[in-house]
């Protein structure tokens, strides 16, 4: 079954001034409906990656394909691109710019030059999935963190992209709103709105992803499902990976009891009491 | 087992249950003790759900009326209106209000000394300071245009910090926009607002930093200190702003803000009640003017 292409990269590089390349020729195809964890060290390439694929960094060689079309400088292009991949930024402050939360999520939708009437259909649409309705008229410098990151994800939501980039959504958030993080990008992903998230969370990455796309120095070192990329011992070595949990203890289990039938490692406690062939765990 | 969290990405009601929901400002509540800036009780004040094109329109006609009577009946009833509705209005506590009143005073006792004293070739007054062969006389005259003055200037300050306490910057800026400002001034206003608290925080987290390896514990320490967290204030701003930028561009900027905007409709009861308080002041103003008495 070959799922659409939506986006592709051929070869592409991007150096910063007066430093090694930060790409330095990649080429990935993502396809529609696939939740892509991108892993690797700070500084090897993942954030560079995200704004390539958004078309704020022009690749110096190579070329990025948004449906199989070649994407150029026109201003007409590149919005079409901006709104077909949206990008979820690190920090929540550095993307927000309005004064309350209504008018900042409208900000993309606005530059879209779309009627008055759809903006605001499109904004109550974000308020109402990322249940902001009592925000509405707040100012966000006064959100908590992960407020802020609710307001953030409304506001790509708000311009209906295809294809949503994460850049460390776990990065300043506590355990509880990172679990209610991980419902909601379940969430879009049953929309059929494909993820890309970077992340250092290699338990996260494991649990969520469909496929892993490994970065080590501007290269792409690994693109395969999770469980074949932390079985590879040269590419979390290269990449300074860490394995999951589950999959160490799994392994480790196999070792102990051979007996134990073959089977896809684990990627949930649930999954891994049924290998041990226990009852599921209920919370207390 | 579904968590009681706020985070959802639920599917959306249909558009028509959205419509009629009704205009959602958020309650004033508190956080406990501690006084909050203007701009947090301008945020939850009482008249969040009043059009600002009403607040302003109000806090101007008493302004203009207080300066333009004269009179310092006139400027101390404003005064005490105003800061009596800005109490009232915004929630924040009497003694915060005085404290923010106490600001100008140094301003304008200044400008009225100026014109209590006139610069005479004789002692005229009742208080005189000579001053090489001349004399600074302080005139019965000029002490009541000086009270006058005080009390002007305090009305009008009071209706200043009853706007300012009651409706918030991005409801101010939308009047400046609808009232033709330029849009690169209006522009500029709302990034500055927006980045004022980003800077303020990072200012914040490094002084608290700096504190905790004593960077103040000695005057001149401080000053390093100061200077040093002032360039780093400056340097994360730089920094920032290119990462703002991208953000920008990734939602399609192109040169221009664009936001969406909604505001509190401007609604009959609330102009009558306007009207209602803004009436015995002209009356007031009226009949002093008539009679020809004043306070002093």
């Amino acid at each position: 079954m070959t799922e659409e292409t939506l986006l592709s990269l051929r070869d592409v590089v991007f150096a910063y001034p007066d430093a090694p390349p930060a790409l330095d020729g990649i080429s990935l195809d993502i396809r529609r409906g696939e939740r892509i964890a991108v892993l690797g060290n700070n500084g090897a390439g993942k954030s560079t990656f995200f704004l390539v694929c958004n078309g704020i960094l022009r690749p110096q060689s190579g070329t990025l394909f948004s449906d199989g079309k070649p994407v150029d400088d026109t201003k007409k292009v590149l919005a079409a691109l901006r709104r077909k991949v949206g990008i979820v930024f690190q920090d929540a402050d550095n993307q927000i710019i309005a004064s309350t939360v209504e008018s900042e999520i409208s900000f993309g939708p606005m530059n879209l030059r779309l009627p008055l009437g759809e903006v605001e259909a499109l904004v109550d649409e974000a308020v109402e999935r990322m249940d902001l309705e009592a925000y509405r008229q707040r100012a966000p410098q006064y959100l908590s963190g992960g407020e802020k990151k609710r307001v953030s994800i409304a506001d790509i939501l708000a311009m209906r992209p295809e294809i949503i980039l994460f850049d460390e959504p776990t990065a300043s958030l506590d355990p509880k709103n990172t679990a209610l993080l991980e419902r909601t990008l379940e969430q879009l992903s049953a929309l059929g709105i494909t993820l890309v998230v970077s992340t250092h969370d290699v338990d996260f990455a494991y649990r969520f992803a469909t496929r892993a796309v490994v970065f080590s120095a501007g290269r792409i070192v690994a693109d395969a499902s999770p469980g074949a990329v932390f079985a590879d011992g040269d590419v979390v070595a290269a990449a300074g990976l860490k394995r999951p949990l589950l999959f160490e203890a799994a392994r480790l289990v196999r070792r102990a009891f051979p007996q134990i039938p073959q089977a896809a490692p684990p990627r949930t406690l649930e999954e891994f009491a049924r290998m041990l062939g226990l009852p599921a765990e209920t919370d207390p | 087992m579904e968590q009681t969290g706020v985070w959802t990405c639920a599917a959306a009601r249909p558009a028509a249950a959205i419509k009629q929901r009704r205009f959602p400002f958020p309650r004033p509540h508190s956080h406990g003790a501690g006084m909050l800036s203007i701009d947090q009780y301008a945020q939850r004040s009482r008249l969040r759900g009043v059009s600002p094109f009403v607040k302003a329109g109000f806090a101007l006609a008493v302004l203009l009326l207080c300066v333009g009577a004269d009179l310092a009946a006139v400027g101390l009833a404003v005064s005490a209106g105003m800061l009596l509705a800005a109490v009232f209005f915004s929630g924040a506590p009497v003694r915060y209000v005085l404290s923010l009143m106490a600001v100008p005073v140094l301003f304008i006792v200044a400008s009225c000394l100026a014109v209590l004293f006139d610069v005479t070739a004789e002692p005229l007054g009742f208080f005189d300071v000579p001053l090489f062969g001349f004399c600074l006389s302080a005139t019965e005259a000029g002490l009541r245009q000086a009270g006058r003055l005080f009390c002007r200037a305090y009305g009008a300050v009071a209706c200043l910090y009853f706007l300012s306490l009651t409706t918030p910057m991005q409801e101010l800026l939308e009047v400046l926009r609808r009232l033709r400002l330029p849009r690169i001034v209006i522009e500029l206003m709302y990034l500055i607002y927006r980045y004022i608290f980003l800077l303020l925080d990072a200012q914040n987290r490094m002084t608290v930093a700096a504190r905790s390896r004593l960077g103040y514990a000695v005057r001149r320490g401080a000053w390093y200190t100061f200077t040093h967290i002032s360039g780093s204030v400056l340097a994360g701003a730089f920094r920032r702003s290119g990462a703002c930028f991208d953000a920008m561009e990734a939602r399609c900027y192109d040169g221009t803000l664009r936001f969406l905007t909604r505001q509190a409709p401007v609604r009959r009861r609330h102009v009558l009640l306007c009207c209602a308080a803004f009436l015995p002041l002209a009356a007031l103003t009226a009949l002093l003017k008539w009679k020809g008495v004043d306070l002093f």
